[in-house]
């Protein structure tokens, strides 16, 4: 059974419409700015420039809720077009997979540092805060499906969001399926990646040999999966097909990849192995591409073991939007959706000598008229996860 | 699609853990005068690594352990539901954060704060490569589990065997959100469930994880069943998280978990590990669990033995 991506749309650093992003990758403009944290210190972030109030009123949202359930339900409802003329999903089975990292706490970490310094906790902002609290609320704001559920693998729970949404419409479960992903910045994270000594206090430059961690980003993005019968039904144009898929275990370290990117390299492997594809048939790469020292070189370890002298154009979109956490591979997936239907190249910004150890280029410009008929995109996460995703163009 | 049951642990509030018969001596909480003694995690672990784990990683890895040990088979996947992660790692790194002043903190906490530490730990601990996911729905996070499972065997025929689980720690902290929760007359309790599940052939003859529905409503629970085309007379084996209109049912054989488990959002993987249990020594033969802990949020699972 085919999967088809019928929509796609997300909201990020360097906009909401695709006419947004593909201005952004154009003028090599990014979202990330110097951010005053007050007491925990400057950094880079990538910041979406619109605050909740605006975000609410501008979308309808009801006010009161976490800013990583509010940018899932604009990213929603985009991708939903608003639920005009809704009837045409009707008597097909639906499901949401929401990906996200820390949940609400962006909404909750006040409070809750507020009750660690010995003040009373405020209880009612704790709804907010669990993982699974956030996509009920999506579900509130924008449409009633028949599955919920919420994946929380780190950095790549969007790519495993969509992975098990397309197994859901391949087992019969659902006929369509929202999947993807949203995280908000909280001092929390940013706090915690500083601590690991992998916060970069300037622009951070994916693939550089002078790399040194990343930014954090914010944002959400989703896409519309459906069966071919699910197609004739809604009346949908399908955008792509996703192809392949693959999610395995690094098993090497809880934050460190190993050094010959195993997990990677199975994951691209399992992924081209499942849309029957030689690793000469990939057009375009979306790595993961975070700008850690250690991410970077694995990273391009695994695309060498599996492309060999041949790896493909490849760039990571980081340095534009910051990493966005469980969002990234659902905001990434919308842009590479994009990079294919337009025929551009996402740009690597921040890259000016290579990696000395695996001395790979990423694409640094934005050119059109180029032809991607399949694509990869890769995410991996904490706890040593890796996923690959396959996307081709509908032949 | 069925999962065959092929082994289960389960560490919780009733001496459940390393029993021949783990739901034999069920004690209501409030009946209980002490706690039951947390196993000898160092019989699992090594005391290295295990001085510095949380009780969520703890109790996961061990029932994990103890499912792979005894049975002594290969695992392909790990499925694992955690309804509110590492609390205690989360809210340790937090209290740093709010000591600090702006310094540089150890991120040990923090590194076991992400909801898949659980499920990435055991792979590192096996050097497991396969399929590894953690949902976090709350009180659903188990039933979403078993489906991601049914389908992950479904689809990888290569496949033979994956560890699905359910774990949630208690933290004192819980006690000042308490009041949110529905069934808040019960206490938080700590709870890890670890199952080995395969597909379940045609004419397999022992305990099956069938289906598994879910309702967002807020109706009451003969509404749900109905709308799920059930009949609750159809099943032998009724467990429940205190529902009221089914504690008095003709039948008998109908049982409050909460009542045994306390309040923790993986309570419907100790429902099914109990669920188990009484199939496989004949107590009936369907069973379903009805998971309604969280408002507007209720999960059914139907488990029944084959012959």
């Amino acid at each position: 059974m085919r999967v088809f991506i019928t929509a796609a749309s997300q909201i990020s650093p360097i906009g909401v419409s695709k006419a947004d992003v593909i201005s952004s990758f154009k003028a090599l403009k990014t979202g990330v700015v110097k951010e005053d944290f007050g007491e925990l210190g400057e950094y880079h972030v990538g910041r979406i420039d619109k605050i909740n109030e605006e975000l609410c009123l501008q979308y309808d949202i009801p006010t009161g809720l976490s800013r990583t359930t509010i940018l899932g339900i604009v990213a929603i409802k985009e991708l939903m077009d608003n639920f005009i003329d809704s009837n045409k999903y009707s008597g097909l089975r639906s499901c949401l997979i929401n990906g996200t990292s820390v949940g609400g706490m962006d909404y909750t970490e006040g409070s809750i540092l507020n009750y660690l310094g010995g003040d009373s906790l405020n209880k009612t902002l704790f709804l907010n805060h669990t993982c699974g609290s956030i996509t009920k609320e999506l579900m509130k704001n924008t449409v009633r499906v028949d599955m919920l559920d919420t994946i929380s693998t780190a950095c790549s729970s969007a790519a495993n969001a969509i992975i098990a949404g397309v197994e859901h419409i391949k087992s019969g479960n659902y006929d369509l399926a929202i999947v993807g992903g949203t995280d908000s910045l909280s001092r929390f994270t940013i706090k915690g990646f500083d601590s690991l000594g992998i916060y970069d206090r300037e622009r951070c430059r994916p693939f550089d040999s002078s790399r040194n961690g990343i930014n954090l980003g914010e944002g959400a993005g989703y896409i519309l999966l459906e069966s071919e019968e699910s197609i004739s039904k809604s009346g949908n144009s399908p955008l792509v097909e996703i192809t392949g898929w693959g999610s395995v275990s690094d098993a090497h370290h809880q934050t460190a990849s190993s050094p010959e990117g195993k997990g990677a390299t199975l994951a691209m492997t399992k992924a081209l192995n499942q849309a029957n594809l030689d690793p000469s048939d990939i057009d375009f790469i979306n790595t993961h591409g975070t700008a850690t020292p250690n991410n970077d070189v694995t990273e391009s370890q695994a695309l060498i073991n599996v492309f060999g002298d041949n790896v493909p154009l490849f760039s990571s979109t980081k340095a534009f939007t910051g990493h966005t956490l469980a969002a990234s591979s659902g905001i990434e997936v919308v842009y590479s959706i994009y990079s294919m239907l337009e025929g551009f190249t996402m740009p690597n910004l921040g890259c000016e000598n290579t990696i000395e150890e695996t001395n790979l280029t990423p694409v640094k410009k934005f050119e059109q008229g180029v032809e991607i008929d399949h694509l990869l995109s890769n995410a991996f996460g904490f706890g040593g996860n890796c996923t690959s995703l396959v996307f081709s163009k509908v032949k | 699609m069925r999962l065959a049951i092929d082994i289960a642990s389960t560490i919780s509030a009733q001496s459940t853990f390393g029993a021949d018969q783990p739901f034999d001596s069920l004690v209501p909480l409030s009946e209980m005068t002490e706690e039951i003694a947390r196993p000898v995690y160092k019989e699992f672990i090594p005391p290295m690594k295990l001085r510095r784990m949380g009780p969520i990683l703890k109790m996961s890895m061990t029932t994990a352990l103890d499912c792979i040990k005894r049975s002594e088979l290969e695992i392909d996947a790990m499925i694992l539901g955690t309804g509110l992660g590492c609390m205690k790692d989360t809210l340790s790194f937090m209290q740093q954060i709010k000591n600090s002043n702006g310094g540089i903190l150890s991120p040990t906490a923090f590194i076991h704060s992400t909801h898949n530490t659980v499920s990435g730990q055991i792979s590192l601990n096996l050097k497991n490569h396969g399929y590894n996911i953690t949902h976090s729905q709350d009180n659903l996070s188990f039933e979403v589990s078993i489906l991601d499972c049914m389908n992950f065997l479904n689809a990888n025929s290569d496949a033979q065997h994956a560890l699905l689980g359910g774990v949630d720690e208690k933290v004192p902290f819980l006690n000042e959100v308490k009041s949110l929760f529905k069934y808040n007359k019960y206490e938080f309790s700590d709870l890890s469930s670890s199952f080995i599940v395969s597909q379940a052939e045609e004419q397999y003859s022992g305990v099956t994880i069938d289906k598994v529905f879910f309702d967002y409503s807020s109706n009451p629970i003969d509404k749900v069943l109905s709308d799920a085309g059930l009949n609750i007379s159809d099943f032998d084996i009724i467990l429940h998280s205190d529902i009221e209109s089914l504690e008095d049912l003709e039948n008998g054989n109908s049982l409050n978990y909460l009542k045994y488990c306390g309040l923790n959002l993986s309570s419907s993987a100790f429902a099914c590990h109990l669920a188990y249990e009484k199939l496989k020594r004949r107590e009936g033969k369907k069973a379903i669990v009805i998971n309604s802990i969280c408002t507007e949020s209720t999960g059914i699972t139907l488990l029944s033995i084959n012959e």
